[in-house]
């Protein structure tokens, strides 16, 4: 059962992938989804490792770069795609454009943080993520409060990366190669982010 | 007896191939939360866990209504 999800996993990547390169061209895709796979698996052996947030299970995925498994090098990629996509739809905004910008970007944290709800409870079926601390409130499936603001927060730093890049005026040849350092920013920015939002939940829910 | 195939159909199906095309993010989402409900409701059985899938559940209906209202008033992107 875990080989079909991850072969379907990869399998609606490519369709998305398609996607991107028929509406929203090379250079958008290139950078969208290879900087996605690579911050996939940076920061999920980074978190796996070093912090005391979760690691995952060794016998619930098949196949692993480190400690990470294969299915989060496109993992992040799909789930910002198709939430950003249907967020410029019901906004009638474009990321790249910067057409209503702040809009199409809270509506991909809400996208992503929604589906935070569904993904991580359907985890927790097949244990393939361990916890590494106890939390006072938890969702569906013992899902901690703070993973879907941990969802939310890594579609708004991928993003504002993303929309900050391509409209620089460099070419792909640079865009991308420097997409692909700044994530050594975003993985420390995100921690940032889960240590604040976690500080608040301690403070306003004593989570 | 089988109908024949016209040209009028082969472009039928070939515009409604390209509006599917379109909604290909909505399609994958749709995939995703169709084999999360069934292998959690149908093959684990766990219905506690099926509220979880409410709140996407609610954008996507939320796009569904804004999708069907623009085509309705001619809206095209």
């Amino acid at each position: 059962m875990i080989l079909f999800l991850e072969i379907l996993a990869f399998s609606l990547t490519a369709l998305c992938v398609y996607h991107s390169l028929k509406y929203r061209g090379k250079e958008f895709t290139l950078l969208f989804f290879i900087t996605g796979f690579v911050l996939g698996i940076v920061r999920e052996n980074i978190v796996s490792q070093i912090t005391d947030l979760y690691s995952y299970n060794p016998s619930a995925f098949t196949l692993w770069i480190g400690s990470a498994p294969l299915l989060l090098g496109v993992f992040w990629s799909y789930t910002i795609y198709f939430s950003l996509s249907l967020s410029e739809y019901l906004f009638d905004g474009s990321l790249i454009e910067g057409k209503r910008i702040s809009a199409v970007i809270l509506s991909t944290m809400a996208f992503m943080a929604a589906y935070a709800c569904l993904n991580e409870s359907f985890a927790s079926i097949y244990r393939m993520v361990i916890w590494r601390f106890v939390p006072d409130i938890s969702l569906w499936g013992g899902t901690p409060l703070l993973v879907p603001f941990g969802y939310a927060g890594m579609a708004l730093i991928f993003l504002l990366f993303i929309w900050i890049i391509s409209r620089s005026a460099l070419s792909t040849s640079l865009k991308l190669p420097l997409m692909i350092a700044s994530v050594i920013l975003m993985v420390p920015l995100h921690l940032a982010w889960i240590g604040i939002v976690r500080l608040m939940l301690k403070i306003f829910m004593r989570q | 007896m089988f109908p024949s195939i016209t040209m009028d159909n082969l472009n039928e199906v070939i515009m409604f191939i390209d509006k599917a095309k379109e909604q290909i993010p909505l399609i994958v989402l749709s995939i995703f939360i169709l084999v999360t409900v069934i292998i959690e409701f149908f093959v684990f059985k766990r219905i506690d866990l099926l509220p979880a899938n409410i709140p996407i559940l609610l954008l996507v209906l939320l796009y569904v209504v804004v999708y069907l209202y623009r085509r309705t008033r001619g809206h095209t992107r």
